[in-house]
């Protein structure tokens, strides 16, 4: 390969405004031309007011445990719906749904030690 | 026996608890706050849990809150660390009933030394030397409190019994004030505590606050650490401690030390405690007990090469004190400086986020402190965010290197008391020790005390 044949491969990809360019060049060569962009002004994203998901978050701590049957995502859940239980020793904590919702992700497990305040269902 | 401590605190503290149990090869769980959890410990120890929101009362306060996160983590033992339910015989009951170690003493003995009259009755019996006075509630007749008056001595203060934090006393100066100022604190009294017994004891005007700190263990070991001054003080918060205590004679020392570690055998004490006096013209007088791990421990820690909080979870363990009194020497000199999150020279609580911790260091520098960059002080609690603890073989050496430590201690973006350590680190009355309990507050009236440029 000739240094020409390198320029143009990098006129090439910096005019088509790639970031990397790998191509096959003279007998069995490879070229690859990775472009050094001019870094642009990090932008600073205005501060969006993220809108916090709906979310169902633990009232107390303890051992998650399922309903029967449980809360599956995708399942809709109605208000003051049990959707799930906190277990400390023999004390049993009913988890409740404060608004209604279809869920859209739920972040623990049977069996999950779950402090106070964790999210345990969110919503779509 | 346990293998797994719960860490029923926050803060430095709770992190020098942590570090403690790692050096006897023992698992660790942080209980915390919601405003807690990127606490330096919570992200150390072996297992954390979430049990409430910031208030102390929901969280750090709930007792059945802290059973139950032990029970649920598997911890045996629990260390309660100062504050919070560290002095909560209550607590220390509960533990224990729920078949948990509680890393202190018996409860009974948090009982009674928390009740300030029986602390001095078992005090006085065991030979501890207590502030001279009517010892309980004053009788009614004018005659009999004037003669416990005469007894006690002139000038003497008058004290409400539901009273505290200097709230409910009165000083009175000659005996023809005496009814009046009686007659009025128990009027007070009545309507501030719902109790209107009032005590007397002699009046002390230029006292020094000296503790001294005792380790028991439950075969009937009882050792003397030697003694802190805390005499620098604002409010009755301690601002700066030392050990040992500037100018009083070794054997002063020794003689009510064994007084302390007399009195921790007869009541049966188990663990760290520290037994607080005034200090005036060559006599101590007993204030109060704690039945904790103190604040200021490290300045011990430093000139008696015994790591206090280690040994704490020894004796809970059942194991001997690993020392014994002729093991015990004082070396050299050590001061601690309190680092809070609040205005150095208005005292208001600063909290907010720590954009860069530079620690100080350099030989017989020590730093206790959970900060880190970015770490947020929560506005919820204690302002103490850092404990600095400069040793040298003499005072001044580390007062030297104190001075060095707080010159190089950056905590970018936080407001702390670093300032006004820097400048008392310079004032005279302290570099001559031996200073009053007073003294930080008079300094500060004069306005001896003003930011640095001078304002």
């Amino acid at each position: 390969m000739t240094l020409d044949e390198i320029e143009r491969a990098i006129a090439l990809a910096k005019s088509r405004g790639l970031a990397e360019l790998e191509c096959a060049i003279g007998q069995g060569g490879r070229l690859k031309v990775i472009v050094n962009r001019p870094q642009k002004p990090v932008q600073v994203a205005a501060p969006k007011a993220v809108k916090p998901k709906a979310a169902i978050r633990t009232r107390y701590f303890g051992v998650f445990a399922d309903t029967v049957p449980a809360i599956r995502v995708g399942d809709p859940v109605a208000e003051h719906q049990i959707v799930g239980f906190l277990e400390l020793g023999e004390i049993r904590f009913a988890i409740e749904a404060d608004k209604p919702g279809r869920v859209a992700a739920k972040p623990v497990r049977p069996g999950d030690l779950v402090g106070y305040g964790e999210t345990v269902f969110e919503f779509e | 026996m346990f293998d797994t401590v719960l860490i029923a605190n926050r803060g430095e503290i709770a992190l020098r608890i942590l570090r403690a149990c790692r050096s006897l090869g023992l698992k660790t769980v942080a209980i915390h706050s919601e405003a807690d959890r990127d606490l330096r410990h919570v992200q150390l120890a072996d297992k954390s849990l979430c049990i409430g929101p910031a208030p102390a009362r929901d969280s750090y306060l709930n007792i059945a809150s802290i059973l139950l996160a032990a029970k649920a983590t598997g911890a045996g033992a629990i260390h309660p660390g100062y504050g919070f339910l560290s002095e909560n015989a209550g607590f220390a009951e509960a533990v224990e009933k729920a078949g948990l170690v509680f890393i202190g003493p018996p409860a009974d003995a948090i009982r009674t030394m928390g009740d300030k009259i029986a602390a001095k009755a078992a005090m006085r019996a065991a030979g501890v030397p207590c502030v001279p006075g009517s010892g309980g509630a004053l009788p009614d007749e004018d005659w009999r409190v004037r003669h416990i008056a005469a007894e006690t001595g002139y000038p003497l203060i008058v004290k409400a019994s539901g009273g505290g934090g200097g709230r409910g006393m009165r000083i009175v100066r000659r005996e023809e004030d005496l009814a009046g100022a009686v007659a009025l604190t128990r009027e007070e009294a009545g309507r501030a505590f719902n109790n209107p017994d009032v005590y007397i004891e002699m009046f002390l005007e230029h006292p020094r606050h000296v503790e001294i700190q005792i380790m028991a263990d439950n075969h009937g070991n009882a050792v003397m650490l030697g003694e802190r001054d805390c005499s620098m003080q604002r409010r009755h918060q301690k601002v700066i401690e030392e050990a040992p205590a500037p100018g009083i004679p070794r054997e002063a020392i020794e003689r009510v030390g064994a007084r302390c570690v007399a009195a921790c055998q007869q009541m049966g004490y188990r663990g760290a405690g520290t037994f607080e006096f005034l200090y005036e013209n060559g006599d101590f007088f007993f204030i109060e007990m704690n039945t904790r791990v103190q604040v200021e421990h490290p300045v011990t820690e430093m000139v008696t090469g015994i790591d206090i909080v280690r040994e704490q979870i020894r004796i809970a363990m059942g194991e001997p004190l690993s020392f014994t009194q002729s093991d015990i020497a004082m070396h050299g000199h050590a001061i601690e400086c309190r680092i809070n999150a609040e205005d150095p020279f208005a005292f208001t609580p600063a909290p907010g986020r720590v954009e860069t911790h530079r620690p100080p260091g350099g030989p017989g520098i020590r730093l206790d402190t959970h900060l880190y960059d970015g770490y947020e002080v929560p506005p919820h609690y204690d302002s103490l965010v850092a404990k600095l603890i400069a040793y040298g073989d003499t005072r001044d050496e580390a007062v030297t290197r104190m001075k060095a430590a707080l010159a190089e201690y950056e905590i970018g973006g936080l407001t702390t008391n670093i300032p006004l350590q820097r400048r008392l680190m310079d004032d005279p009355g302290f570099r001559d020790g031996g200073f009053d309990i007073h003294y930080l507050e008079a300094l500060i009236a004069d306005g001896g005390l003003k930011p640095e440029g001078g304002q």
